[in-house]
C-alpha cells in the first residue's frame, strides 16, 4: 500500500528580504526500470518534497546519513540532475535588467537563461582527483568556465587565473602543470578556484572537505570562510560530518530519507535540537575528549529504503518516542520557533537532548 | 582482565619498511618501536602516508611489494593452550617467517584478525602481486559471488576444529553478535543484498569469527555513517572483554580514538613522534605536530563559528626528498633555527607513560 505523503509546506521565511535562494517542494524521483522494455516499476523518492533558504552571504548545512538525498538535492538546485516537481527561487543579477537583481524560478528558465545562470552558482564536489580533467593543465582547468562564458580576453584572463590561484594559497608556477601533480589538498584549492573563476553568488559544496586529512581540512574550511568574507558568497555545505558542519554552518538543515528533517540555526539546532533524529544523530558523534561519556541513543535497524519508504513519518520504526500518529500521517514541516523549523508530531511535548 | 594488564602480546622493535622504487627509497615506517598487550587497545593516528596502515601490514607479515621489512622485528607471543596442562607462550619473530608459509596462514586471519576500510581503494595496485597477497586480499575482501554466511562458515573452520553445520552455526551467532537484523535469513545473503554498514559488520564477524587474540582495524569506519559507526565501535568493545582481545587501531578520527583507545601512538612521517596515555595526551600533548593535529579538528558542541582552525602550515613533505634533522621542523611553530634543522630528537620520556621525540624535551 502506498501511502502518498501529504505537501509539505513551504517554511514561511521570517524575513523576506536579502533571500538568494529559495527552494519550495523540490523534489527528484529516479525510476527504478525492469525488464527487457525497461517499464518503470517504482521511484527511489531521493528528494522528497523538500523546502529551504539561503540568505546572502550565509552557509546553509545540508547534512544527513549516506543515502538521504543531501547531494541529490545540491545537484537539482542547478539542474545538473533535472528535479521531478518544485520551484527554486533565485535572486539573479544577471537575468535582471538594472543589475540590483531579480528572483527568478531556475525551474522555467530557457537553455539560454540556464547558461548565464551558472556564472552565478558553482559547485565544488567531493572527489579532487576524478572532478579535474586530468589532461588539462591547471591554467586550463581554472580558465575553462570563462572561455565557456565567452568572457576570455588572453592576457587578462591569465592574469585573473593567476589572481585567483594566489587567492586560493597555489603558486603563478603551478599554472601550467596538471592536476596529477598536486596533492589531494591542492587539488581541491583547484576546484575551489574554478568555482570561484566566474564570481558565483552561491557556491554549492557536495562534500568538499571529506576525502582529505584533518589537517588540510582545516586549511581548506579556513580558506572557504575567508573567501566567503571576501567576495560575500553564500554557500550550500553538503557534508556527512556534523562537526565540520557545525563549524562552517549559520544554518543547517538535516535530511532524513529525502526529507528534511529539521532547520535552524547552527547553534540552536545543536544545543536544542527538536527532531528526534537530531538528537540521535548528534548522541552518535565521537568527541574528541576521552572524558567524555555521552549517553548514546541506539537507533534500531538501517536506514529506510527510499523506494518503499515506512508509511506516516519515515523515521518512526527507528524513533524511540514513536507514537500511533506517527505511523499513520506524514508530519508537516513547520515552524516551531522563530527560524527553527522541524517535521515531528512531538516536537512541541519532546525534551530533546543536544550537545 | 586485570592480570593481563601488563602481558604484551605483539612488540614492534625498530622496525623499517621501505619501498624501494625508480625514484629512490621511500622509507614508510622509520624505527618504530611499539607494544601491544593483551587485552588492550593501542590507538595510531596520523595524516595519510605517516606509516600506520604499513605497520599494520609488516605486523601481518603482508607489505606489498615493491615494499621490504629492512630492519627489526615484530615479536609475537604466542599462546599455545592445547597441551594437556594449561597454557604456555611460544615466541614467534613474525618477520622471519616465510610470507606464504604454513605459520603465518595460521596466525594471520586466525590468531590476528583484520579490518580494513571498506572501500578498499588502498588495496587496488597490489591485486597483482604475487600469491600472499591474494590471501590477504581474500581475508578482509567479501567474495561477490558467495553467501555471507559460507564465507564466515569458512574463515571459522580454516582456523579451528568445528563441522560444516558447527561452522554455520557460528556463522549465524557472529551475525546477530554484529547486530545484523534476522540472522538466521542473512546467513544466506549475498554482499550486494547487504548495506554498507552491513557489509563492513559482516567483515567484523569474519574477523571475529576465530575469537583472535588480536585484531587489526585500519579505519574500520571511516566509511560508515555516524550512526553505524557508534554501533560497531560498541560491538568491538563488547567483544574485546568477552574474549580479552587486544585492538589495534588505526585511524585519524581524534573522535573514535578518544573513545576506544587506552594509549595512542602519534605518527608522523614513518616515525612515532609522540606516546602517551589517552586522558594524557589530549589534555598535555608534549609535540607541536600532536598540539597542532587536535587544534585541526572542529569540536562538535564547542562553539567555533567566527573562529578559525588552527591548520599546520605547509604540507607534508616528499617522501624522496626528506628535510634533515626532525622531519617536522618546516611545518613547525616551535622550529628552533640550528637545532631542529640540525639534529634528529631522540624518544624521550617526559612523564609517567608519556614519550615524546622533539628538541624542546632534550638537552642540547
Amino acid at each position: 500500500m502506498a501511502v502518498e505523503p501529504q505537501m509539505q509546506s513551504a517554511p514561511t521565511i521570517p524575513e523576506a528580504d536579502n533571500i538568494l535562494l529559495e527552494v519550495k517542494g523540490l523534489k527528484k524521483y529516479f525510476p527504478i526500470q525492469k525488464g527487457l522494455l525497461r517499464k518503470v516499476v517504482g521511484y527511489v523518492k531521493a528528494v522528497d518534497d523538500i523546502s529551504f533558504y539561503v540568505r546572502k552571504g550565509e552557509t546553509l548545512g545540508l547534512v544527513g546519513e549516506s543515502g538521504c538525498g543531501k547531494s541529490t538535492a545540491g545537484r537539482s538546485i542547478i539542474r545538473l540532475y533535472e528535479p521531478t516537481a518544485g520551484e527554486v527561487h533565485f535572486n539573479s543579477r544577471t537575468l535582471s535588467s538594472n543589475g540590483a537583481g531579480k528572483m527568478v524560478n531556475i525551474m522555467e528558465l530557457s537553455p539560454h537563461e540556464m547558461h548565464s545562470i551558472r556564472k552565478e552558482i558553482s559547485m565544488v564536489f567531493q572527489d579532487p582527483i576524478n572532478s579535474l580533467n586530468p589532461r588539462m593543465t591547471v591554467s586550463d582547468i581554472v580558465g575553462e568556465p570563462m572561455a565557456i562564458h565567452g568572457l576570455d580576453n588572453g592576457r587578462e584572463t591569465e592574469e585573473i587565473i593567476v589572481r585567483l590561484l594566489e587567492r586560493v594559497g597555489l603558486r603563478p608556477d603551478h599554472l601550467r602543470r596538471y592536476p596529477h601533480e598536486f596533492s589531494g589538498g591542492q587539488r581541491q584549492r583547484i576546484g575551489i578556484a574554478r568555482a570561484l573563476s566566474l564570481n558565483p553568488q552561491l557556491v554549492i559544496c557536495d562534500e568538499p572537505v571529506s576525502a582529505l586529512d584533518v589537517s588540510i581540512q582545516a586549511q581548506t574550511l579556513n580558506l572557504l570562510r575567508d573567501l566567503q568574507q571576501d567576495f560575500n558568497l553564500s554557500y550550500v555545505f553538503v557534508a556527512h560530518d556534523l562537526s565540520v558542519v557545525q563549524h562552517i554552518s549559520d544554518r543547517v538543515a538535516v535530511m532524513y530519507v529525502g526529507k528534511i528533517a529539521e532547520m535552524a540555526d547552527a547553534e540552536e539546532l545543536y544545543t536544542h535540537p527538536l527532531h528526534p533524529y537530531t538528537e540521535a544523530l548528534l548522541s552518535s558523534v565521537p568527541v574528541a575528549d576521552p572524558l567524555y561519556k555521552s549517553e548514546r541513543i541506539v537507533m534500531q535497524g538501517d536506514v529506510a529504503d527510499p523506494s518503499n519508504p515506512p508509511s506516516g513519518c519515515y523515521f518512526h520504526p527507528r524513533c524511540r518516542y514513536a507514537q500511533e500518529i506517527c505511523k499513520l500521517q506524514t508530519p508537516e514541516f513547520r515552524q516551531l520557533k522563530p527560524d527553527h523549523f522541524v517535521a515531528c508530531h512531538r516536537a512541541e511535548e519532546l525534551n530533546l537532548e543536544g550537545i | 582482565m586485570s592480570e593481563n594488564i601488563s602481558e604484551p602480546l605483539v612488540e614492534v622493535k625498530d622496525l623499517r619498511v621501505e619501498f624501494d622504487v625508480r625514484s629512490g627509497i621511500v622509507k614508510a615506517v622509520d624505527g618504530l618501536n611499539l607494544t601491544i598487550y593483551r587485552g588492550r587497545t593501542v590507538g595510531v593516528i596520523g595524516e595519510s602516508g605517516c606509516g600506520k596502515s604499513m605497520t599494520a601490514r609488516a605486523i601481518l607479515n603482508m607489505v606489498p611489494k615493491p615494499g621490504k621489512i629492512t630492519s627489526g622485528n615484530i615479536i609475537y607471543h604466542r599462546r599455545m593452550q592445547n597441551n594437556g596442562h594449561g597454557q604456555m607462550d611460544d615466541i614467534i619473530e613474525l618477520t622471519k617467517l616465510d610470507p606464504d608459509g604454513k605459520t603465518i596462514r595460521e596466525i594471520r586471519g586466525g590468531e590476528i584478525g583484520m579490518i580494513f576500510q571498506e572501500p578498499m581503494s588502498s588495496l587496488t595496485p597490489v591485486y597483482t602481486a604475487g600469491a600472499h597477497i591474494h590471501e590477504a586480499v581474500s581475508l578482509h575482501h567479501l567474495t561477490p559471488v558467495r553467501k555471507v554466511g559460507d564465507q564466515i562458515a569458512e574463515q571459522a573452520m580454516a582456523h579451528r576444529q568445528i563441522s560444516k553445520e558447527e561452522a554455520r552455526e557460528v556463522a549465524i551467532k557472529m551475525l546477530r553478535r554484529v547486530g545484523i537484523p534476522k540472522p538466521e535469513q542473512r546467513v544466506d545473503s549475498y554482499p550486494h543484498q547487504l548495506s554498507g554498514g552491513q557489509r563492513q559488520r559482516v567483515m567484523i564477524a569474519i574477523a571475529l569469527s576465530c575469537e583472535p587474540s588480536m585484531l587489526i582495524a585500519d579505519e574500520p569506519t571511516t566509511a560508515l555513517d555516524v550512526s553505524i559507526e557508534a554501533q560497531i565501535l560498541d560491538i568491538m568493545r563488547e567483544l574485546q572483554e568477552s574474549v580479552n582481545m587486544a585492538i589495534m587501531f588505526i585511524t585519524h578520527n581524534l573522535g573514535v580514538i578518544a573513545s576506544m583507545a587506552e594509549e595512542i601512538v602519534v605518527m608522523y612521517m614513518g616515525k612515532a613522534v609522540e606516546q602517551a596515555k589517552v586522558v594524557e595526551l589530549f589534555k598535555d600533548a608534549k609535540h607541536p605536530y600532536t598540539q597542532a593535529l587536535l587544534k585541526s579538528i572542529p569540536q562538535l558542541g564547542k562553539k567555533n563559528r567566527n573562529e578559525r582552525l588552527a591548520s599546520i602550515s605547509g604540507m607534508v613533505p616528499d617522501p624522496f626528498n626528506l628535510p634533515t634533522g626532525c622531519v617536522f621542523h618546516p611545518r613547525c611553530p616551535l622550529f628552533m633555527p640550528g637545532k631542529c634543522d640540525k639534529i634528529v630528537p631522540k624518544w624521550t620520556k617526559v612523564g609517567e607513560d608519556h614519550w615524546v621525540a622533539c628538541l624542546l624535551y632534550e638537552e642540547v
